[in-house]
């Protein structure tokens, strides 16, 4: 049987990657954070969204894929956010589900609707130089884009 | 009983670095290079039910301030590089390998000097009385032509030998992907003289070429349509021992392609209908089945042994896991896959499949781009998060068509490649193509280039080569539980 060390080097090595990463996107989006202890999830407090929704900023959870591969050779695909979003016009939104899995039925209690981006393409950064590459940086601000197209979202 | 080293596993670029520091050569050398050096690697073990392999992530250079005395007969470190050393050893779990010189030395048998067996006996256990369990040590000496190696056996106290160090990867890309210098104490195998069955294929192989194959151990992941021409090749072949992994049953959709199995065999594990084939075909091939998914621990066990693993796999999750596996035990990968697309009114229909080497200096299926993300995030997602995936409509795509001709073609290339490979390990200097691409309308094979980047996540300069045991694969937990100091978090935001 492996000693404690030989297990807490992938989550290492995922922590001092979003360390850096949540250094970074602190930087545009204010209050970040992210899980400290098994590097499963991200928190963004006020991430902000174009006009056209109910609401002028969303809170953001990002389900970090923490297998062995996990991230970053797993993009992230699922994030968690506010349940009560909706467009102006109340449109339904696509690929938007105010029920996640039923392990998660906590999540709902707390107000969180899942939400699915889809990414064909995906070449993680290296960990030497986070820029040359995808990261959660350009994970969020395909978010971004996302919910500046609500035509994408809404089918409208 | 305590296991024993078997190897030593370097990545070749770890390798031709470390050869340059040792045994310096060129202008501007002079007296420095008739000095002894010396150098550390960070190494992770592959422990497995058989033997241990060390294998070498990081080489720490020992320069002229980190040492505290250096002749051209002794050599000898000084306090803080070793106490540097040894912390991120205690502190991040890496084995330590000692490697220094014998510039003097240009016999074919070059080995430990009294002294050196003076100072091992002494520091071997003091460190390993130090350092937590799974800690080993060796110590390497090379010379101008040969090396030796030995390690300290925790369990027993004793200092034994290391049998080989093996270089994986290429050099420059196009050198041999296999390399063994079998070290000057251990024990020589003695060669075997090959079987009458193999005796058509010896004047094309090579009785080198023959006996490494009868010595290797290959893992096969995937017994679909290409994996089982793999296997029964490799066994027709002669090669010593074969792990076959495959978590699925036989069904009748199967059988158009699955060569050996029938009607009768539909509901059982594919890995054991191919068990009793092979040991019928090749009874002196050895045959481990594991009905499991690749990041099972049981295959993953299995798997790590492999000297050559061979992927015919045709999901991109469980091609990202070889593609990790590959990398971080430093065990070359030949991976394979057939596709078909059909045409329409304004493109041509499309029909062939792909060869390719992963090992080190070659490059990974990552950085070339032959990973689908969203198809492994679905793979690779735990059990209830796929349920609820195609419960949205998510990861229901159609099984892609497979057709037994291209399947036969694209597998022969494959085993062609591990041919390649292995004699090359034997002493042939075939080169090694990263990417050969067989486009069957126009019934032709290529070699193509492939991209290869140094920032890679995965295979690059600050990716996981070499991380082995330290960093084992396994399947994502199920979600849940870990969003719990997520919620709390968020709740405390919000209140």
């Amino acid at each position: 049987m492996m000693s404690s060390p030989i297990k807490d080097l992938e989550t290492r090595r995922r922590l001092s990657r979003l360390k850096t990463e949540a250094l970074l996107l602190s930087q545009q989006f204010g209050g970040v954070r992210f899980d400290m202890q098994h590097g499963t999830w991200f928190y963004v407090e006020r991430f902000p969204i174009s006009p056209g929704w109910n609401k002028t900023h969303i809170e953001l959870l990002i389900d970090i894929p923490h297998g062995t591969p996990g991230y970053p050779s797993v993009p992230p695909e699922w994030f968690w956010t506010d349940y009560d979003l909706r467009t102006k016009k109340s449109q339904p939104i696509n690929h938007f589900f105010t029920r996640g899995p039923s392990s998660d039925r906590e999540h709902i209690d707390h107000g969180w609707g899942h939400f699915c981006v889809h990414l064909i393409g995906w070449r993680p950064a290296g960990g030497a130089d986070l820029m040359r590459g995808h990261n959660l940086i350009t994970y969020l601000n395909l978010i971004a884009a996302i919910f500046r197209d609500r035509r994408t979202l809404s089918g409208a | 009983m305590a296991l024993e080293v078997h190897d030593i596993v370097l990545s070749s670029s770890l390798w031709l670095r470390l050869r340059d520091h040792l045994l310096p050569t060129g202008d501007g050398a002079g007296q420095w290079s008739n000095n002894e050096q010396l150098a550390f690697i960070l190494a992770a073990p592959n422990v497995s039910a058989s033997r241990v392999r060390l294998v070498g992530h990081e080489l720490l250079l020992a320069q002229r301030p980190d040492l505290a005395h250096q002749s051209p007969s002794a050599i000898g470190p000084a306090g803080q590089f070793v106490a540097d050393a040894l912390t991120r050893c205690r502190q991040e779990g890496w084995s330590l390998i000692e490697v220094h010189s014998h510039p003097f030395d240009s016999s074919p048998r070059t080995t430990f000097s009294g002294v050196d067996w003076s100072n091992d006996r002494m520091k071997m256990p003091r460190l390993a009385s130090m350092l937590p369990d799974p800690f080993y040590h060796a110590t390497i000496v090379v010379g101008q032509n040969s090396l030796d190696a030995h390690y300290y056996q925790r369990a027993t106290g004793a200092i034994l030998p290391v049998g080989q160090v093996t270089i994986v990867g290429g050099i420059c890309g196009e050198s041999p992907v296999l390399s063994h210098f079998p070290s000057s104490t251990s024990a020589r195998n003695s060669v075997r003289a090959p079987e009458v069955r193999h005796s058509r294929q010896l004047p094309l192989l090579g009785a080198s070429t023959q006996e490494a194959f009868s010595k290797a151990r290959i893992a096969v992941v995937g017994l679909g349509g290409l994996g089982s021409f793999v296997a029964l090749e490799l066994a027709y072949l002669g090669v010593g021992h074969l792990t076959l992994i495959d978590p699925d049953c036989i069904e009748a959709s199967n059988l158009n392609r699955l060569i050996g199995a029938g009607p009768q065999d539909i509901g059982r594990y594919k890995v054991d209908v191919f068990r009793e084939l092979l040991e019928r075909v090749a009874p002196n091939v050895g045959v481990t089945a594991v009905a499991a998914p690749l990041l099972d621990d049981t295959a993953l066990d299995h798997a790590k042994t492999a000297d050559l693993l061979l992927g015919c796999v045709d999901g991109h999750g469980a091609r990202l896991s070889l593609n990790h596996l590959s990398i971080r035990y430093l065990i070359p990968l030949i991976d394979a896959g057939t596709g078909a697309r059909p045409g329409t009114d304004s493109r041509a229909a499309k029909v062939g499949g792909q060869v390719q080497v992963v090992a080190p200096g070659f490059g990974c299926l990552e950085c070339r781009g032959f990973i689908q993300a969203r198809q492994a995030a679905y793979d690779l997602a735990p059990p209830g998060v796929q349920e609820y995936e195609r419960a949205h409509g998510y990861g229901t795509e159609e099984a892609a068509p497979s057709v037994i001709f291209l399947n036969g073609v694209v597998a022969s290339m494959q085993v062609a490649l591990a041919v390649r490979i292995l004699s090359a390990e034997s002493g042939h200097e075939h080169v090694v193509p990263k990417l050969v691409i067989y486009d069957a309308q126009a019934q032709r094979t290529f070699t193509a280039g492939v991209s290869y980047s140094p920032e890679c996540a995965t295979c690059g300069i600050d990716g996981v080569a070499g991380v082995a045991d330290l960093a084992p694969l396994r399947a994502a937990p199920t979600a849940g539980p870990l969003f719990a100091s997520a919620l709390l978090v968020t709740e405390a935001s919000r209140s």
